[in-house]
Parts: C-alpha cells; sequence; structure tokens
C-alpha cells in the first residue's frame, strides 16, 4: 500500500510540471509519457534525499530533461504533434503561435526558455540544473529570444 | 512577446486525468513487478549512418 500511495503522490504531485517540460522538448504526447514515466521510477526507485521542495523540483527536471534529450539524440520516434491537436481551448490564436515558435527551436534552447520564463529559475539554477555553465545559458536564452521574436515578426507581416 | 505570453501560452497546457491514472498504473506495474520499460535506448534500422 506504501508504494502505490507513494507514486500516486508523486505522479499528482509533479505530473503537470513535468507535462510541461517534457511535451516543449519531445513535442510527442506518447514519448512524453514514457519520458515521464521513467523519471517516477528514478525517482522512486532512488528516493533520494533533499533538502527542500524546491531541491526535489530541480531533481525531478534534470532528470526529466537528461532523459528527454536522450529520446531525441537516440531516435525521433514519433512525429512532432500539431499545435492544434495539442490543446484547443488555447483562448488566443497568438498562444498558438507562441508554443508553435517555441516547439520549433533547438532543444537546448527551448528548454533554458522554459525553465527561465515558465519556471522562473534565475540563470545559475538553470545552470546547476542542466550542469552547464552561466555563459553557455545566457547564449541559449539570448539565441532562443532572438529566433522567437524574429518568427513572431515573420508571422506577423506574412 | 515577452516572459508573460509565453508563461500564458504554457499555463494552458494540462496533463490530462486519464494520462495521470494510466501512467500511475504503467508506474505500479513497473515498480512492483519489474515490468520493462516502454521505450528502449536501440537505434532504429532507419536512422543508422550508410555503410559506404
Amino acid at each position: 500500500m506504501g508504494i502505490e500511495q507513494d507514486i500516486r503522490d508523486a505522479v499528482l504531485k509533479y505530473s503537470d510540471m513535468l507535462y510541461r517540460i517534457c511535451m516543449v522538448i519531445l513535442c510527442n504526447e506518447q514519448d512524453v509519457q514514457d519520458a515521464m514515466q521513467d523519471t517516477f521510477c528514478r525517482y522512486l526507485e532512488k528516493k533520494p534525499d533533499f533538502c527542500d521542495r524546491e531541491h526535489e523540483k530541480a531533481w525531478l527536471i534534470r532528470v526529466a530533461t537528461n532523459i528527454c534529450r536522450d529520446m531525441v539524440r537516440l531516435r525521433i520516434r514519433h512525429p512532432k504533434i500539431c499545435i492544434d491537436e495539442l490543446e484547443d481551448s488555447l483562448a488566443a490564436p497568438e498562444q498558438k503561435e507562441i508554443l508553435k515558435e517555441l516547439f520549433e527551436l533547438p532543444v537546448r534552447q527551448k528548454t533554458v526558455i522554459y525553465l527561465h520564463y515558465v519556471e522562473g529559475y534565475h540563470i545559475k539554477e538553470i545552470a546547476d540544473i542542466l550542469g552547464t555553465t552561466e555563459g553557455a545559458v545566457k547564449m541559449r536564452l539570448r539565441r532562443g529570444r532572438k529566433q522567437m521574436q524574429l518568427s513572431w515578426k515573420e508571422s506577423c507581416n506574412g | 512577446m515577452n516572459r508573460r505570453d509565453i508563461r500564458k501560452a504554457m499555463d494552458q497546457i494540462h496533463i490530462s486525468a486519464e494520462m495521470q491514472e494510466e501512467m500511475i498504473a504503467n508506474i505500479q506495474e513497473q515498480m512492483l513487478h519489474g515490468k520493462k520499460r516502454t521505450w528502449s535506448r536501440k537505434k532504429p534500422w532507419g536512422l543508422r549512418p550508410p555503410l559506404c
């Protein structure tokens, strides 16, 4: 009974957050489900000691992004999802456009943009989570932002 | 487009209750019975580089 409750608690607590980040990287619901399952299994198998909730969240994000990155690197099994199919309830067309531009970015750039703009992490924290330098994070953020602005302008003009 | 726009767009995305329940069942199966993971790291044949 204990492990079953642990599984349910972990999934209910973190699945929404992990779903978003995995979807940003993988753009495919089936792959997202696989990546999330793997992340939760590692979490439950290892049961690491966390200082606080932020530490626990950062650990899960790091594991999930590593798993997603491996999946992207080793194979592209499923076609990318169409934004129209992802969420019919998106209120405004510009939100679909933003998601489309975000999903189209290279994995490294969109991961950093997601963590900074959506999860609200600082540059240093993102560098720690992703195991890279602050300079690299700043560069990815700058390039990703530039690319999104460029696509945004193109879609507005076109 | 700014931070708020991106956040607002991402906030619209949620995991479905069905997917959550399916995931809980799959993880229970895997944790309790050691069932093999649903994806393998083997590179598919189609993506191998040509020999020449």
